[in-house]
């Protein structure tokens, strides 16, 4: 099958770096997949599973905000917070998250921390539901 | 003539702190090394996220609240500092910076607000007659992103509802092991960003350029902190690892003088005592 060079870069660290079949990831329209030779295009990403092919087979992980980007040489980077492999997810740090973040919706604050608390909580969830996947 | 003792105190006691300084130069060379490395991490996904937003900007008339320039009413310093002393001039002089940037913004008619990151420069403040609407104390070292990200997420919610117009940085930045240097940057709304007209029409945004845009105006902002923070520790650890190493010196240096004086004391009391001697026996002879 035909590949791409795709990136995967965090502020930490290069995640990924190599030749892919296919990349699977959630923009703010939907899933996507992306094979080679996708024309140029620019998405945002929204915290979901995202999918990696390699030699036939999926790999899977966690990924927050982000944006995906195909340049027009064919090749793709993905810019995010944070993205973690799904067999090397946190459980219980994800958990303490999720419970955080709950606790500050059902208290009264204001428009602002509401909204904060609601992405913690969906990062959470998302890392939960994803840990464990292949 | 010198007290043999108090000088055998004194070049104890010397001993003793330039063993403290010592350690302190070590570790401070080693945090550094591993600072500079992780500030060096972040460039290949700020360059990334930047090259995107100029991108958009470049190819389409749009509008976004985080380009639009405002009258500058009020204007968000972001102040990065040390958490401890013993630095040599690292905090004073970013505190410095950041001081005048203030006075500046409140001489021309608009209103300072800060925000401190750092022991020091909360403290600087919280003494001075600003307006400090958050603190963040003992964040700098083993910071992870997401408690930049979230600093990041506070400032752009609080920018687009219009609490300030503006958003700025000071903060120090690493030159070389021997010079760190106090920086003020622009973060908010984004500059540097052009339209061109449409040169890459092909290239399609979902779902729209704009939202695209803003989107990633906290990735960007949260990068763009996190590598200020990792950019001030590692000039943080250079300053402290050159104070350090100047005390070591300086310590050094006079342990020599007094081991000289000590030795000269020394010389002293055996020439008394030998005189002593030799006379106390041409006394028992005649």
């Amino acid at each position: 099958m035909a590949v791409f060079k795709l990136k995967v870069l965090t502020p930490e660290k290069v995640f990924f770096q190599d030749d892919t079949e296919q990349l699977v990831a959630k923009t703010t329209t939907g899933y996507v997949g992306i094979l080679a030779n996708h024309s140029p295009y620019v998405a945002s990403l929204v915290p979901a599973e995202m999918k990696i092919k390699i030699d036939g087979a999926f790999r899977s992980a966690a990924i927050s905000d982000g944006v995906v980007k195909v340049s027009e040489d064919g090749s793709v980077t993905v810019l995010t917070s944070a993205v973690e492999w799904s067999d090397e997810i946190d459980v219980a740090r994800a958990q303490r998250s999720k419970e955080r973040a709950e606790k500050q919706l059902k208290a009264q604050t204001s428009r602002t921390e509401f909204d904060l608390a609601e992405r913690q909580l969906k990062r959470a969830v998302n890392r939960l539901s994803v840990a464990g996947k292949k | 003539m010198a007290n043999m003792k108090d000088v055998k105190r004194r070049i104890k006691s010397v001993e003793s702190t330039m063993q403290i300084t010592k350690a302190m130069q070590l570790v401070a060379s080693s945090k550094m090394r591993k600072a500079k490395e992780r500030a060096e991490a972040v460039h290949p996904f700020f360059e990334g996220i930047f090259q995107v937003m100029a991108d958009i900007s470049r190819d389409h008339e749009f509008t976004s609240v985080f380009t639009k320039k405002k009258f500058k009413n009020s204007v968000l310093l972001i102040v990065i500092a040390g958490d401890r002393g013993l630095a040599g001039g690292f905090n004073s002089n970013v505190l410095k910076l950041a001081k005048a940037k203030a006075d500046e913004i409140q001489a021309s008619g608009g209103e300072a607000v800060i925000m401190a990151i750092g022991k020091k420069a909360v403290e600087f403040f919280e003494k001075r007659e600003y307006k400090l609407i958050d603190g963040f104390p003992q964040i700098a070292e083993g910071i992870e992103l997401i408690d930049a990200m979230m600093i990041a997420n506070k400032v752009v919610e609080r920018f687009r509802l219009g609490d300030f117009d503006a958003v700025e940085l000071v903060y120090t930045t690493f030159v070389s092991v021997m010079t760190q240097e106090p920086q003020h940057l622009r973060i908010l709304p984004v500059e540097n960003l052009e339209y061109l007209g449409k040169k890459h029409p092909m290239t399609i945004y979902d779902p729209s350029p704009e939202a695209v845009f803003d989107s990633l105006i906290p990735e960007y902002m949260g990068g763009m902190l996190y590598s200020a923070i990792v950019d001030s520790f590692a000039s943080e650890q250079a300053a402290r690892r050159t104070a350090m190493e100047s005390a070591s010196d300086n310590a050094s240096e006079m342990i020599d003088k007094l081991s000289l004086l000590y030795n000269r004391a020394r010389q002293a009391q055996i020439t008394q005592e030998i005189t002593e001697i030799s006379s106390a026996s041409l006394n028992d002879n005649s």
